[in-house]
């Protein structure tokens, strides 16, 4: 037996709480089609009934001022739920508030249940429910649970089980019977028409109504417990030291996803670094070993190495999320992010991307409006990202001399620079993507603020694990794809890549402790992907680069770091030193091979650094938009963007310093 | 005055709204004209205002709490 339950309530109910009590681990998100709104759907089972369980976003009514809730909206109307039940979710602390939504809800004609979240928050604010009066009141089963408690949920279980029969409320603000009796259609109606006035003979009646239900079914007594909510916002919304909190917030999770991250990531590294070199030995030399070794498992490291990052921000957004402390970012930084059309919850993610960009555009998930979620995820990569830091340094080593001004030291500064670049350009092109798209609606300007709550830590772990998993299923396997396909295209190549063996082993000029690095210079100068560095070379010759060069970039669309490695092979060097002192060193020596001139100087190096700024050269990045948007449009765009924003920078500091 | 503009942890009568918009949204919300609300804290340069209705507490934006009269209610 089967049966879909949708959960379907106010923002900040506990609605997620409750879909991940009920399905646990067995999750699937995904998108709206076509939107990048995320849609969340999970299993169970109880006794031998099977149920499909959705968890619809969180609205304020059915009158949509949002695409969350023009889809809410949407699915109602259109997905057929004649054997499902509506599963109400409301808060039993402003219940008066959840009650609109339900009233409207339940008039749509579906089997409807009410389930009152927060029921040990209303013991304690002194609010008495009876759910026998309000049952008979509201015409549908009415439960309470606690989802921060755990409590309640076997009351939910039976609830499930039941079949409830479908009564409407008589709350008739049509204009007609007959409109009553078709109310799916008329709200349809109402909403292209727009006609405000019945909306506000709508919201009268459904007051009156709430108003008569509630009365013999809800006692408030006053209680004397102090309203810690309203003592802690003084402090947290403080017009200063609001601020220095979020910083210091801020700082901690940067610091966490920076710091605590690389001790599991070292790990990571060196465990599968050692898995690699295992299977290298283990399995017979030859094309199929390489293929798994250096191909198949090298890309499986590039997924796995991004996991404890992702877990430790969702681990905070979840904290931030159940605390109820998201909602002060938001009303904290409305002002300033609205501007560039995001959002407070942007905040979080864009301080994130200091770190890495891949688990900041998968956090995004948890802004409700799509335009700003959209924004936050085209410009996340802009800001400055850990990968960048070897690149920046090596190039600045070579282009800027080591001298200080007052007091400062050269390379700090222009390293400094580049931090600053990626800040104000992610603001730009933010602000620019808020004037292009467009949207039919506009931005809500009601923002729901929650009480303060102690977290549910199972269910921030539930968070944890089903976004990890998700980025490891999805993202994971383009990830692993890319890094075979380039690969591949580094270990064929034309006859004298074929040759290169027996062309080093006979050249008796070259010492034996050098041949192996002579081989992989000649290997990496003909290799396929070399064959393309070379084609594209008068694309890039403008930017100052040569065919060399060339095949770093491409190699570094693995990840940006990758660039010193490659570079360090073409040029006959070890492919690991870890100075960057002595790596640019190396890298000063080269000779460009079209000019003859020095390779890095400071017009290519300034022309370098630019294009790193500003190129999207990271798959996992691309892959997790793609993901993210579900849309090869927008995954394109920011491709486009970012790439040709770096071209035409590098192309104008070039041209103007050679 | 407007509701931006008053001061913080009176409660306050609304006394009109100019804009339609607004008043079909609070409307929703059992905002009406002559509700009771009291003011909770109001973010600087022009950012949100943070109201309490019954238990329900909301930010408005600058611009919607500033079409929003409201007079001091003692």
């Amino acid at each position: 037996m089967n049966k879909k339950v949708v959960l379907v309530g106010n923002q900040n109910v506990g609605k997620t709480s409750l879909f991940n009590l009920l399905s646990g681990a067995n999750q699937k998100t995904g998108n709206y089609p076509g939107v990048t709104v995320s849609k969340k759907s999970g299993s169970f089972k109880i006794d031998h009934l099977s149920i499909e369980l959705i968890d619809l976003p969180g609205i304020a009514n059915l009158n949509p001022t949002s695409l969350d809730e023009e889809l809410v909206l949407n699915y109602l109307l259109t997905e057929d739920l004649s054997d499902a039940l509506v599963l109400f979710v409301a808060s039993a602390i402003d219940l008066k508030n959840s009650l609109y939504l339900f009233s409207q809800v339940k008039d749509l004609g579906f089997s409807t249940a009410l389930a009152i979240n927060f029921e040990d928050q209303a013991v304690k604010k002194g609010i008495k429910i009876d759910t026998e009066k309000l049952s008979e009141n509201l015409k549908c089963p009415v439960i309470l649970f606690s989802a921060r408690k755990n409590s309640g949920i076997k009351k939910i279980h039976e609830l499930i089980k039941q079949d409830i029969p479908v009564k409407k409320l008589p709350v008739n603000y049509t204009k007609s019977e007959d409109q009553w009796e078709n109310y799916q259609s008329f709200i349809k109606e109402l909403n292209e028409t727009n006609d405000k006035k019945l909306k506000r003979q709508e919201a009268i009646l459904r007051h009156q109504a709430i108003e008569k239900w509630l009365k013999n079914a809800v006692t408030i007594s006053k209680s004397d417990a102090t309203d810690i909510t309203s003592s802690l916002d003084k402090l947290f919304l403080h017009p200063f030291f609001g601020y220095v909190i979020f910083a210091t917030i801020l700082l901690l999770i940067f610091q966490s996803v920076f710091w605590i991250a690389s001790f599991p990531m070292d790990w990571i590294d060196l465990g599968m670094g050692n898995l690699i070199e295992m299977s290298r030995e283990a399995l017979p030399k030859g094309m199929l070993s390489d293929l798994i070794s250096d191909g198949l498992l090298t890309g499986i490291a590039g997924v796995v190495i991004f996991i404890p990052q992702i877990a430790i921000l969702f681990f905070f957004f979840g904290l931030l999320e159940e605390t109820g402390y998201m909602s002060r970012a938001v009303f904290l930084m409305d002002k300033v992010m609205e501007k560039v059309g995001m959002n407070g919850k942007s905040v979080v993610p864009l301080i994130s991307s200091f770190a890495c960009a891949v688990p900041s555009i998968m956090a995004t998930r948890t802004i409700a409006n799509q335009k700003e979620r959209l924004i936050t995820i085209l410009v996340a990569p802009l800001i400055t990202c850990s990968a960048r830091i070897p690149v920046y340094t090596v190039i600045i080593y070579v282009i800027i001399p080591e001298e200080s001004f007052l007091g400062f030291g050269l390379q700090g500064l222009m390293l400094f620079a580049m931090y600053l670049l990626g800040v104000i350009t992610t603001f730009i092109a933010a602000w620019v993507f808020k004037k292009i798209i467009k949207t039919k609606y506009k931005k809500f300007f009601i923002i729901p603020m929650p009480d303060y709550l102690v977290p549910n830590f199972k269910n921030i772990g539930y968070n944890v694990w089903n976004n990890t998993k998700s980025f490891v299923l999805n993202a994971g396997k383009i990830i692993v794809a890319v890094t075979i396909i380039i690969f591949l295209l580094q270990s064929y190549g034309n006859q004298r890549y074929q040759q290169a063996e027996q062309i080093v082993l006979t050249d008796n000029s070259i010492p034996d402790e050098q041949k192996e690095r002579a081989i992989n210079k000649i290997k990496s100068e003909n290799s396929y992907l070399a064959a393309i560095g070379q084609t594209i070379e008068p694309v890039i010759r403008p930017l100052g680069y040569d065919w060399k060069m060339g095949i770093g970039v491409l190699a570094s669309i693995a990840a940006r770091e990758v660039f010193v490695g490659t570079m360090l092979v073409v040029y006959g060097s070890e492919e690991d030193l870890e100075d960057e002192k002595y790596i640019s060193q190396i890298f000063a020596k080269q000779t460009h091979a079209r000019t003859g001139k020095k390779a890095y100087n400071f017009a290519t190096g300034l022309s370098l650094l630019l294009f790193y700024a500003f190129s999207l050269q990271c798959m996992s990045t691309i892959a997790v938009t793609y993901k993210e948007t579900q849309s090869l449009k927008w995954t394109a765009i920011q491709f486009i963007y970012m790439t040709g924003l770096a071209y035409i920078a590098a192309l104008i500091a070039y041209q103007l310093l050679k | 005055m407007n509701l931006s503009k008053q001061v913080i942890g009176k409660r306050l009568k609304i006394t009109s709204i100019t804009n339609e918009e607004v008043t079909t949204r609070l409307s929703e919300l059992g905002m009406f004209e002559g509700a009771i609300i009291k003011k909770l804290n109001q973010a600087p340069f022009s950012g949100p205002t943070l109201i309490q209705y019954n238990e329900f507490k909301l930010a408005l934006r600058f611009d919607e709490a500033s079409q929003i009269s409201t007079e001091i209610y003692e």
